[in-house]
């Protein structure tokens, strides 16, 4: 089984191009963030409640990306809250991201690739070679948002993850989205790292119209 | 975290008291599969008792929720403390489930 952190960066390998994609670029790194909190809470190696952190076991998992987190959040029990570990875990996305496609090669989900542009900048891609996982991952996701019963907690957890990274648009049409808003914020709402994800974006996003309207 | 069954008509209750957290949310996934296993339709969970509940407890009761919905079930809370309320507010828990005041408001309507 992928993890958290796989189906949300598999989410975004555009299949035709191999290169990946999310719509909001500033908030991504919270969302991986996000996900590799729920790995480790899937793994039983941490619990929330709404504001802080509890590190239940830290034995390794396995996974070397989750492992390092783990690590590193075990070593500073000072610091609680799902948020202080969030924007911690954040600075670190352009790992996650890497680990993530790393592994997926690795599992022949995707290849990867590398090329020139203009003879000097290199260019990676990671076409999609095997595409059931993907779209394993798009169909839960559609099923969670459009079904009406409640879905698994890794379908809930996907939602909340790919509707922070902007994803969803790339698994339903706007209407779609737009006539299941109130079902998608319900789902959003159940988990704290999801909820504490979404207020580090807003936050970023707040900030960013802040500065970007300051005097000169 | 201490757990109690009654049955009252055709409605299960489970009373949980004391802390719902990683490392006494497994027990109260047992009781509920139990009860489950048994073909209960209607749960509902007392909580007056309850004193602290996690991301991981919160996941219980989305998981029963989700298999008593499967047989065309119910699964709905009572007594909520105004701590646990306010989880249930921020979580939409309340907007999928039926929260009750007390065990007796919970039964007038369970029981219909």
């Amino acid at each position: 089984m992928l993890t958290m952190l796989e189906e949300v960066v598999l989410l975004a390998v555009d299949e035709q191009t191999g290169r990946v994609q999310t719509s909001q670029g500033y908030g991504t790194g919270y969302a991986l963030a996000g996900a590799v909190f729920f790995d480790l809470a899937l793994a039983k190696k941490i619990d929330t409640d709404t504001d802080n952190v509890l590190i239940l076991d830290p034995t390794p998992t396995g996974i070397a990306v989750l492992d390092k987190a783990l690590l590193t959040m075990a070593k500073h029990p000072d610091k609680k809250t799902v948020r202080s570990w969030i924007e911690e875990l954040k600075s670190l996305d352009q790992e996650l991201e890497e680990a993530a496609l790393q592994l997926l090669v690795e599992r022949g989900v995707l290849r990867h690739e590398t090329s020139k542009r203009l003879w000097i900048i290199d260019v990676e891609r990671f076409p999609v070679v095997d595409d059931k996982p993907q779209r394993h991952v798009k169909l839960r996701l559609a099923q969670a948002i459009l079904g009406d019963e409640i879905p698994d907690t890794r379908d809930i957890m996907l939602v909340s993850i790919a509707e922070a990274c902007g994803l969803l648009s790339l698994v339903l049409q706007p209407h779609e989205l737009e006539l299941r808003r109130q079902r998608i914020d319900v789902l959003c709402g159940l988990e704290t790292i999801s909820r504490t994800v979404k207020a580090a974006i807003d936050d970023l996003y707040q900030h960013i119209r802040s500065a970007s309207i300051q005097p000169m | 975290m201490t757990l109690t069954q009654t049955t009252v008509g055709d409605v299960e209750i489970v009373h949980v008291q004391g802390r719902l957290d990683a490392q006494t949310a497994p027990e109260l996934e047992a009781v509920v599969q139990a009860v489950l296993d048994a073909g209960a339709r209607k749960l509902l969970l007392d909580c007056q008792g309850m004193t602290y509940v996690s991301s991981m407890g919160l996941r219980v009761f989305m998981v029963a929720g989700k298999l008593l919905g499967a047989r065309d079930g119910v699964l709905a809370f009572a007594s909520l403390n105004p701590q646990n309320s306010q989880i249930f507010e921020m979580t939409s828990l309340s907007k999928l489930f039926p929260c009750f005041a007390d065990k007796d408001a919970a039964l007038s309507e369970l029981g219909k």
